[in-house]
């Protein structure tokens, strides 16, 4: 990997991203609600209505509950600092926010970012000793265990393919040993979006606009965060949603055929266009499909697992 | 200047001025139970913590010496000398002994009550003392020895110390119950290994551990022998089964020490045979990882179910041994099949994992001490908002956690980041496809036990230290200042930090270790390239930033309020949730292996609706409990009972048993 000493190129790259990393999480959530409003018959609210959300909840005033430890308003910054880094180390992009080289995307720093992060919502949750809370955090741990091993194979099996544990050079739109391996790239994204699903509490595992706490996963985690707390976690949120549907539409996208992509502004139009139409993906199942029953739900995650496992026998028959 | 002073020489010095103040404190301890007096604590917590300084002296100037140094005490003990050598492996297991037991002594006199127990018996402080400090001997002498005949008579010092421990503080059913089993176990490992040193003996004609190598095939009943007596001795599924049951019943100080400490001498035990020996048997190793990587599942399984604190603590130590027995295995087979670089990682890994897990875990001992010492009970269930009442505690337990859990910045996820990395480049390299195999399906495994171990801890600090508390138990007078344990705990958790934000430095000193046991001339800071102190002061940056722009200004204005309860107006703890319902539905998807029962029984009229009473029981019945162990001891008690037939008790027939075996003696004699 040589380091890129054009500093216009750096400049287009960093704004880009920084661009897409303000504008794009609170949008693609956007675009999901008023897509089930209209599927729905409802007018819906408007696209940008995540900012005024954040907006409104940043400048209101805070009320926690009396049981609370320190641990209840720390626990959202780290959550969003560690949602930031991850947006840097993810290739959830066509776009590289830091020059290759100077600190590596690794596979298993990230997928222990995620957990720290899981970490801090979970005891956060349960620090206020709410019933809600604590049975959420109860079933976000359960969820996250069944599907972290799909996660971390289908990663692994593509830097075990492509020879290295940085997933910037897996991710990297330059010739690897993955170029034209489509049937690997395709089962990983499967597998990535499905367990995607699961973590960002989408529909078949939780229904994030339930009226009903005792059936939530993160929305219950969250209930008695308010104000600037509970815009915090709101964003670490919506940088999540982002972050793991662009890493499973970059996996898609390595399954296009190269020519298409060849030039920067192609693979942004192409990243950006992708993460959108996941959401719009997801609205579609979100209005189709019903949420499965908790006991349910190890049956669908089978399926994430299923696509892991097909991709390392993949992996394997070198 | 200081360097001088602990050059070779004098690093011999230090190591027998720690054996000195040791046997120095047990001979008082036995004058002052002549005298029937008391050992003044002060007096034998300074001899305690003096020798455990004086070793980790003599540790950093052998350290720095950089060779080993050997020293013979008695020219003729038994079939061979007494004698010692200091090398660069048993460095960095030294010096953990000094951090643990300086931590353990630090917090003795909040964690002992000197005068009374729960039930009413004299402490016998004396006997405690007396007892740590022969342990502390014992396995520092384990850990310096240099023959087989040496190592086994300060191993078996060490188990026996430890086995009386467990009951020194209460005299009940329990306690002596977890001794007989730890008892039986270290005796078990102990048969195993004499039958392995007598193996290699007949193999090599020396008892030099330094002469020992494993790769002939004759080596090959020793290396399997040596490898079980680890598991049994480390708590390796299935011979787990003693570890909860021990690690519960210890006095505070010194669970943090059987459990920090003991447990690695049986990984030290293994790295200095089998690693350094150059064993390549591939039954052994396979036999190894597989051993390691049930005990993975199991342990972890397990922990997060269990409701006291300290039997939670215990079974996550089957997990990280396993960790670190499978780690070893994949370093073994990497050297095998010619992947010097892979087989480094892997040993950087086991080192560092071994080092980590000594200290977190006695950390957490310690902390679920505190909770047992303060609270009285150790049950989840009885506990609740300790977070306001031990603060110190709850930030040394939550940083420990955040350590055992493996997430960054902290020293777990180094050293599990160096496990993963080189089953990772295994499975790149071109090795047979089995072991490719085995390679990419262990990283799926190790995180799918990562994230049990997250669940596991998320539920011990959420359940213990967070909410309301659930019993008047937990209600006890809040902590004030800081006491000698919460500075022990503390300054542990401060030790777990530092060694994950710059576990750079940490691994280049373990590189001489590294040397040694691979033969390879790589430094073991480049094996851990991740940027993790750059990334925990961006992030540490912009945490701060974040909540000082954003929480913070906001802070005078905010309000304090019930947590939601639906309207209902506040509600009582029991509404919060416990430990086993936070567990159960992950110990429902795996009811087959924990034979977890729940039965829920509703009574009244309109049994849905209108409820009269529920009664919910959960019934766990331990599989290899009841069933594997049952039947063995059940064995056991059976041949032993027959057995006793041969010993009528008269002298006639035992002098029949003389002339018989004199015969056969004779016999044997003659013909071999």
């Amino acid at each position: 990997m040589s380091i890129e000493t054009n500093t216009g190129e750096i400049l287009k790259n960093s704004g880009t991203f920084l661009a897409s990393l303000i504008i794009l999480p609170p949008l693609t959530i956007g675009i999901l609600r008023k897509t089930k409003a209209r599927f729905q018959n409802r007018i819906g609210a408007p696209l940008l209505q995540p900012f005024f959300d954040l907006a409104k909840l940043l400048q209101k005033n805070e009320t926690v509950s009396e049981h609370a430890s320190w641990l209840f308003r720390i626990a959202p910054c780290i959550n969003l600092t560690v949602m930031l880094l991850l947006s840097l180390l993810i290739p959830w992009t066509s776009l590289t926010a830091i020059p290759h080289g100077i600190i590596s995307a690794d596979l298993f720093l990230i997928i222990y970012l995620l957990g720290l992060a899981r970490f801090f919502t979970v005891l956060a949750a349960l620090d206020t000793g709410s019933a809600f809370g604590g049975f959420g955090a109860s079933r976000e741990v359960t969820l996250a265990l069944l599907v972290e091993p799909a996660v971390m194979l289908c990663l692994a099996c593509l830097g075990v393919r492509a020879g290295t544990s940085d997933l910037s050079q897996v991710f990297s739109y330059e010739a690897t040993r993955l170029t034209g391996q489509y049937g690997l790239w395709f089962l990983a994204g499967c597998g990535l979006f499905l367990s995607s699903l699961v973590e960002l509490s989408r529909m078949p595992a939780d229904d994030p606009t339930t009226h009903l706490e005792l059936t939530m996963v993160h929305e219950a985690m969250i209930l008695e965060n308010s104000a600037a707390n509970l815009a915090l976690a709101e964003i670490g949120h919506y940088i999540k949603v982002a972050l793991l549907l662009g890493l499973s539409w970059q996996c898609f996208m390595h399954c296009l055929p190269s020519h298409l992509l060849s030039d920067w502004t192609a693979r942004a139009i192409a990243s950006t266009g992708g993460i959108i139409s996941l959401a719009l993906f997801i609205a579609l199942i979100e209005s189709l499909a019903v949420k499965l029953r908790w006991t349910k739900l190890p049956e669908f995650i089978a399926y994430a697992v299923a696509m892991a496992i097909f991709s390392y026998l993949i992996a394997l028959s070198v | 200047m200081l360097f001088d002073l602990m050059a070779p020489p004098n690093c011999i010095l230090f190591y027998g001025l720690a054996c000195l103040a040791w046997t120095i404190g047990v001979a008082f301890t036995i004058i002052a139970d002549l005298l029937k007096t008391k050992l003044s604590n002060r007096l034998a917590l300074t001899l305690t913590a003096g020798g455990a300084l004086a070793a980790g002296i003599g540790a950093i100037g052998n350290y720095q010496a950089g060779i080993p140094v050997n020293f013979t005490a008695l020219k003729h003990f038994g079939l061979t000398t007494l004698s010692f050598t200091g090398d660069n492996l048993a460095i960095p297991f030294i010096l953990l002994l000094t951090l643990v037991a300086l931590a353990s002594t630090l917090s003795t006199r909040d964690l002992i009550d000197s005068t009374h127990n729960k039930e009413g018996h004299r402490f016998q402080s004396n006997h405690y003392y007396r007892l740590i400090l022969l342990l502390l001997l014992g396995t520092l002498l384990v850990l310096l020895s240099a023959n087989a005949i040496t190592f086994l008579v300060f191993w078996e010092v060490m188990s026996v110390a430890a086995a009386s421990l467990i009951t020194s503080e209460h005299v009940r059913h329990r306690a002596q119950r977890a001794a007989l089993a730890y008892i039986t176990a270290s005796r078990l490992a102990t048969a195993l290994l004499t039958g392995a040193f007598l193996w290699m003996y007949h193999q090599s004609g020396t008892f030099d551990f330094a002469s020992w190598q494993f790769q002939s095939n004759s080596t090959f009943p020793a290396a399997l022998l040596i490898l079980l007596a680890v598991c049994i001795k480390a708590g390796i599924w299935p011979a787990h089964g003693y570890l909860p049951q021990s690690y519960a019943e210890a006095p505070g100080p010194a669970a943090a020490l059987i459990s920090g400490v003991i447990g690695k001498t049986a990984i030290y035990l293994l790295l200095r045979l089998l690693v350094l020996g150059n064993c390549q048997h591939s039954w052994v190793i396979y036999i190894a990882l597989a051993l390691g990587t049930i005990s993975c599942i199991w342990g972890i399984l397990f922990a997060l179910v269990e409701r006291d604190l300290k039997r939670l603590l215990a079974f996550s130590s089957v997990e990280n041994m396993g960790l670190i027995i499978i780690a070893i295995s994949l370093s073994m087979l990497a050297r095998k099949e010619g992947l010097p670089v892979i087989a480094a990682i892997a040993i950087t890994g086991t080192l560092f994992h071994a080092f980590n897990h000594g200290v977190f875990k006695s950390l957490l001992m310690l902390a679920a001490s505190t909770i047992d010492k303060k609270a009285h009970t150790r049950d989840l269930a009885q506990l609740g908002g300790l977070a306001k009442r031990l603060p110190w505690t709850m930030l040394a337990f939550f940083i420990g956690s955040v350590a055992i859990c493996a997430l960054p910045p902290s020293n777990g996820f180094a050293s599990k980041w160096l496990i993963y990395q080189a089953f990772f480049r295994m499975a790149i390299e071109s090795v047979p496809l089995h072991d490719r195999a085995i390679s990419l399906a262990m990283l799926g495994i190790l995180s799918f036990v990562g994230a049990l171990s997250l669940a596991c801890y998320t539920k011990a600090i959420g359940i213990a230290f967070l909410g309301r508390p659930r019993s008047k138990q937990a209600q006890f007078t809040p902590e004030t200042g800081l006491s000698g344990s919460a500075m022990a705990l503390v300054i542990l958790s401060a030790i777990c930090v530092f060694l994950g934000t710059s576990a750079g430095i940490c691994l280049r000193a373990i590189t001489p270790a590294l040397a040694e046991l691979t033969g390879s001339g790589l430094d073991a800071a480049n094996l851990f390239p991740v940027a993790v102190a750059q990334l925990s002061l961006f992030g540490l940056i912009t945490a701060s930033i974040i909540y000082l722009c954003i929480l913070g200004p906001r802070s005078p204005g905010m309000k304090t309020y019930i947590t939601w309860d639906c309207g209902y107006g506040p509600l009582s703890a029991r509404a919060e949730e416990t430990g086993s319902s936070f567990s159960h539905p992950i110990g429902r998807i795996f009811s087959q292996v924990l034979q977890l029962k729940v039965e829920t029984n509703i009574t009244g009229r309109d049994r849905r609706h209108f409820p009269e009473g529920i009664k919910v029981e959960t019934r766990m019945t331990p599989f290899i409990e009841t069933t594997v162990y049952k039947r063995f001891i059940e064995m056991v008690n059976f041949s032993s009972l027959t057995l006793t037939r041969l010993q009528t008790g008269s002298i006639h027939v035992h002098l029949l048993y003389l002339f018989l075996t004199m015969i056969v003696l004779v016999y044997l004699g003659t013909v071999l």
